[in-house]
């Protein structure tokens, strides 16, 4: 295994807060594309079941996406699942 | 800016691992024997920078999932041209972003970065050049594929610490 000093570094001197933060918008984003390879679906027929573009939902999977309790809510009723309740 | 250097004079590029473990090989380049490879160069730059610096964390920690997960497609958004490799990690609609090339899901190669103050890369010409060397390494790293002075394999690619680019 080989490490970056300064890339650890950096690392290292990001607020727990931040990070908390950012694990729970990745985690949002990994459990919505579980879920669309569950069923079979592409980001296309998801965008269209939300009335969204297609870069939309590309921005969404990135992982660095900050969703918003509505947003969350809508993509649940359409994927018919649990984002949050299974983000431990 | 380096492109311009293209017109008159050959530039000299190595490879250097910043991070490798089972599941990816994130490297970087170097110009010239510079010891400081453009990731580092963007790191040096932005570590100590108050105003972007929530950016700069959103995207070290976006390496960071890179490292545990693999270089998947959906992690990075699209740059440069159809098919040339060259990706950025940026955030939504904020301006600091990290142009890379993703060759495969275990191979990330690292270039430089900065602040889009301009509505796309191509009229900045600091962003503009990172994309440029980024898109010749491009070509020059299937060249030596084909030629054979390197081989990729899953996350490792053979003979980099001794092979020299010329873009």
């Amino acid at each position: 295994m080989v490490q970056n000093h300064l890339f650890r570094q950096c690392l290292a001197a990001i607020p727990e807060e931040q990070k908390a933060e950012f694990d729970l918008s990745f985690r949002i984003a990994e459990r919505i594309s579980e879920v669309l390879t569950e069923k079979n679906l592409t980001q296309k027929d998801f965008a269209c079941q939300l009335n969204k573009s297609q870069s939309e939902i590309s921005k969404w999977l990135t992982g660095r996406y900050k969703f918003s309790t509505p947003t969350i809510r809508k993509i649940e009723r359409v994927l018919n699942c649990n984002l949050i309740d299974n983000t431990k | 800016m380096r492109q311009n250097h293209i017109k008159m004079s050959m530039i000299n590029i190595s490879l250097k691992t910043i991070e490798q473990n089972d599941n990816v090989g994130m490297f970087s380049i170097c110009f010239d024997g510079n010891k400081e490879s453009e990731f580092e160069t963007f790191l040096n730059e932005f570590k100590d920078n108050a105003m972007y610096n929530k950016d700069f964390n959103i995207i070290l920690m976006a390496l960071a999932k890179i490292i545990d997960k693999g270089a998947l497609e959906r992690f990075f958004r699209n740059e440069g041209k159809m098919n040339d490799n060259v990706k950025a990690l940026s955030i939504d609609s904020r301006k600091l972003r990290l142009y890379c090339l993703r060759i495969s899901d275990q191979i990330l190669i690292l270039g430089n970065g900065g602040v889009k103050n301009s509505r796309t890369y191509q009229e900045d010409e600091r962003l503009s050049g990172y994309v440029m060397d980024l898109q010749a390494f491009n070509k020059v790293l299937i060249r030596a594929q084909k030629e054979g002075k390197i081989t990729i394999e899953k996350n490792v690619i053979i003979d980099i610490q001794s092979t020299t680019f010329e873009i």
